[in-house]
Parts: C-alpha cells; structure tokens; sequence
C-alpha cells in the first residue's frame, strides 16, 4: 500500500482490513489458518437442531509435518460446546466424550455426521438456517483457531 | 465418482442421497414389493432385511398423553419406527430429517400410507411436550411415544433393538443415552422389516433403490 493514509482514515482502514478478514471465513469453502501452524479449517455447518442441542461439522487439515492435537473447543452461540463422537456398534448408537483429537500431519480429519461432531449445548439464541455460528477450537501446538459455521436446514445441506 | 472412492473405509453419506433412498424405498415399500433379499446393498452398508422381525407389539404414551397400540394404530401402514432421544444431536436429526425430505416428496397417495414414529428413550428428558416440540420440527404428523423405563423396555424388547441405557451424569447432570440407531421399516402387509443404518453408501442406496423400484413394477404380488 503506496498511498499515505491520513491519520483518521487509519480506524476505518483497520476495520475494513478486519471485515476482509472476517469475510475469508465466511461461506461453505471459507478456511481459516492460524499464523505460524499448518491447521487450517473448512467446510463448517451446523445443521438447524430441533431441540436443546445442535452438532457442529467440520474438516480440519494439518498441512504441516508434525502432528497436532485439538484440545478444546468453544462457541459463544451455546452454553457449552463440548467436543464428542458418535460410536456405532451393530445396532446401536452411543456416543463419547473426546479429551482429545489427534490430527497427524499432513491429514485431513473429518467431524462429519456419524462421527466427530462438536456438541452445541444450550443455544444461546435460536440456531436457524441462514445463520453462523462461531467456533474456536484450541490445538497443542497451532492454538486457537477460528471458523464460522452456516446454519443450514435441519439434517444438513441437501 | 472414481472406483477408489468405493473402498474407502468411512464414506459419508449426503442427507440427500439418503432422503431419495428413502424416498424411493418408501414408494417401493407402500406400492407392495414381494419377498426377497435387497439386491445391490449388502449388510456392511446397504439397508437390510431384518430376519425374524415381525411389526412389534406394544403400549406407549403418544404426545397428547394417550395410549398408543403401536402394533393396532400402525397396522396396514408403512410402518417407520426409531427409538431416540430428544437430546441427541447427530443421528436423530439425521435419521427424522431424511425421512420426513423423502417424505415431502411423495405423492400423497403414498404419504397417506405411511406412519412414522419416534419414540424417546429418555423419559426424564424426553417429555411429551418436548417430543412434540422436535417432532414438529420435521413433520407435524410424526408420532412421537414415550413412557416409563420398564415401558420402553417392553417396547424395545418387542422391537428386537438393543435396549437404552443412559451414561452417568457428568458434574452438571447431564449425560448420553445409547440407543437402537437404525430406523426400522414394516411393510403394510407386515411380510418385512427392513433396517436403515445410518451412513449407507449412495451407491448402494441407488443401487438397492432401483433394484425395489423394478421389482415393485414387475413382480408386484396379485
């Protein structure tokens, strides 16, 4: 950027910088990349939930050598965000609580339905289509990283 | 989709590609198909029959707080049935959310002969209001049942599904439930009952879907 910046230009400059940074983690192929890690998030959506707690879906890459772990996660759309897996043994279905998530370099691990979700407990507002929902997920080494996640129709995209 | 991807070991299954199996199932289903194995699917990933699984019999509370005969009030229906809870925030929602999309798109000939029904294994959570409430959410004509522990057990005696359990508490008092996940099917003439699990491969559903739609045009009995 060549052109001076007058001195009150400079707040709104710095707010259009953060809209266009916000703005790359917007939509169903946005991703997020923590500086100085090779996480990078995509493709969230939260399903609109028919009751008291929704599920959470998406891909995280780790694109670097070593491995990671996803240690926690957070939104302050709910209450609690807990992260969880669904286990299905023959006929039945149960699910877990995840301590912790191990993503190994150079992977792609899926929180998909069925699978890995992130647990929305308590909306704090009504989740419903056309919405987003911000997460913050935690990892050892990259730290915190950032994803907004589309409400979209109950059951997922269609 | 190439070839590898069919042997990939976790595959998921858009809602879509579920709902229109469903869709399709369903059609085959109420028009009558005969007897025989799902050709096409196969019992890793494809729907199955259910040997030995006869439409159950049972008394649940629906959601006005009346008693529900399930094997009476269903009879002569298609018949879909899945033991849930309220609370579950990643196979329930799928299961209800494709079938009530496959059923939006069902003549309504054929969406007249079906019966649907949710029943919540959860009693301390899964009141009647609060069934009625998620139910709602896909269809307003969903059945939704509950009762006591020892009533549900009947229930899910009489269904052949593994039988609930909750988990323990955590510090806040809440916990998960394990329960039956797949949905279960019984032909209006009760001659079969068919096993949905969840995440079956869309080549299987389209492969098993076809396979029902043909033989429901060229072998339908009488």
């Amino acid at each position: 950027m060549s052109a001076p910046i007058k001195h009150g230009a400079l707040p709104a400059l710095l707010a259009a910088v953060v809209l266009l940074v916000g703005a790359g983690c917007l939509g169903a192929n946005g991703a997020t990349e923590a500086e100085g890690s090779r996480i990078s998030i995509s493709d969230g959506y939260v399903p609109e939930p028919p009751g008291d707690v929704a599920a959470a879906y998406l891909q995280i890459s780790n694109e670097g050598d070593g491995g990671d772990t996803l240690l926690s996660v957070r939104s302050d759309a709910s209450r609690l965000a807990e992260l969880h897996e669904t286990v299905m043994d023959g006929a039945s279905v149960s699910m877990r609580p995840v301590d912790a998530l191990t993503i190994p370099g150079g992977q792609t691990v899926a929180l998909e339905p069925g699978g890995f979700h992130v647990m929305l407990i308590d909306p704090v507002a009504p989740l419903e289509e056309g919405g987003q929902v911000r997460l913050v997920l935690t990892f050892e080494a990259a730290g915190e990283v950032e994803v907004l996640a589309d409400v979209v129709a109950t059951g997922g995209p269609r | 989709m190439p070839p590898d991807n069919l042997l990939r070991p976790r595959v998921v299954t858009r809602p879509s590609a579920s709902a229109l199996i469903l869709l399709a199932t369903a059609v085959a289903l109420v028009a009558g198909c005969g007897s025989g194995t799902a050709t096409g699917a196969d019992d890793r990933d494809g729907v199955m029959i259910a040997e030995d699984e006869a439409r159950p019999e049972f008394v649940l509370t629906d959601t006005a707080g009346r008693p529900f005969d399930f094997a009476g009030e269903t009879e002569g229906y298609l018949t879909l049935l899945y033991f849930g809870y309220t609370n579950c925030p990643d196979v329930c929602p799928i299961h209800f959310a494709n079938i009530a999309g496959a059923l939006e798109q069902v003549p309504s000939e054929v969406r007249e002969r079906v019966k649907v029904v949710f029943v919540g294994v959860d009693p301390p959570r899964d009141s009647p209001e609060n069934i009625r409430t998620w139910l709602d959410h896909f269809d307003r004509d969903f059945i939704g049942l509950t009762g006591t522990d020892d009533a549900l057990g009947v229930a899910q005696l009489a269904a052949g599904v593994p039988p609930a359990t909750r988990e323990e508490p955590d510090g806040e008092g809440r916990y998960a439930v394990n329960h039956a996940g797949w949905v279960y099917g019984y032909t209006p003439d009760d001659e079969e009952t068919w096993q949905f699990p969840l995440g079956v491969r869309q080549e299987a559903w389209a492969a098993s879907s076809s396979a029902w739609s043909r033989r429901t045009r060229h072998e339908r009995p009488h």
